[in-house]
């Protein structure tokens, strides 16, 4: 198996909401304002309020979270993209990712595994990839890069 | 596209399964669509990473999709020696098993694991995998995503 790099998203984030739902576990909403996505032959914005990341926090600051959304290509086709991953890092940097301030990307593991709701033609070969991402979390936004395994 | 501003993944192979399975049940073809296979494990081993560890109990189910392509579901649940159960729960794509030969095809799969708390082997819990079958093999080649 290899990575080849596929796909960038540059994604704004809007309002953050935070469900306490038990003593160890927190689900956050982080409401998705807009963002643009490019990799080869594709091309396009991420629909404003079209969906969110919904970050589920522990106590220590480590979790999973799930993210879905919608990106309209420049020739129209609309997808959904769906996306679930674990983020794991220190106390002292996840409280500096929680409190929004700059954080370098290579200080904690961000990885998740998206996919894609295509319509049948030129970006069909979404529906049957496999891809792992990388994140990197800005104070206002994030960036994603998904990379096909092949 | 310069990648230099954040961790670019790499893949470290990390775990063996082998599964034998049992017969095939076919659920048929769903109302909301597709066609559902479902394949209990007989049993199988998990070897890599600080863990040896047999399958206890698990199934693979396919649904294979009107656009051709088949969504494997791969849940077992291991167990080593002494050791709290891990679960294992792989899903991606793959061809279905081949009618003729009745044997596995293909697939790759995103694991991911759930470990106790305190187990020797809670990091997998914190971490992404992404896993390959070839043709025709009961070995399934896991990956830990750097």
């Amino acid at each position: 198996m290899k990575l080849e790099l596929a796909l960038e998203l540059r994604i704004s984030l809007g309002e953050r909401m935070h469900i306490k739902v038990a003593e160890d576990y927190t689900r956050g909403a982080v409401l998705i304002e807009g963002g643009t996505f490019e990799g080869a032959g594709i091309k396009g914005q991420i629909i404003s309020g079209s969906g969110g990341d919904f970050p589920m926090v522990r106590a220590d600051g480590s979790g999973r979270f799930e993210s879905q959304y919608l990106l309209r290509t420049d020739d129209g086709a609309v997808i959904l993209k769906r996306s679930s991953g674990v983020r794991h890092a220190s106390p002292e940097v996840v409280a500096k990712l929680l409190a929004q301030e700059p954080v370098d990307p290579h200080s904690y593991y961000m990885r998740m595994t998206p996919r894609f709701e295509a319509p049948a033609g030129k970006y069909d070969w979404l529906n049957r990839t496999l891809f792992v991402g990388a994140g990197r979390r800005n104070p206002t936004g994030s960036v994603f890069r998904f990379w096909k395994v092949v | 596209m310069a990648t230099d501003d954040m961790p670019t993944p790499a893949l470290e192979a990390a775990f063996e399964l082998r599964v034998s399975t049992g017969s095939l049940l076919d659920v048929g073809r769903l109302a909301t669509g597709g066609i559902r296979k479902v394949r209990t494990l007989a049993g199988g081993s998990f070897e890599g990473h600080s863990i040896s560890a047999r399958v206890v109990a698990g199934s693979e189910t396919h649904l294979q999709r009107q656009d051709g392509v088949t969504v494997v579901e791969l849940v077992c649940l291991l167990e080593a020696e002494g050791e709290a159960p891990i679960r294992l729960i792989g899903t991606g794509f793959g061809s279905g098993w081949d009618d003729a030969s009745d044997a596995p095809q293909p697939a790759y799969m995103s694991v991911a694991f759930e470990a106790a708390t305190g187990s020797p082997h809670e990091w997998l819990a914190t971490r992404v995998f992404v896993a390959e079958r070839g043709a025709k093999s009961d070995l399934t080649s896991i990956h830990l995503v750097l």
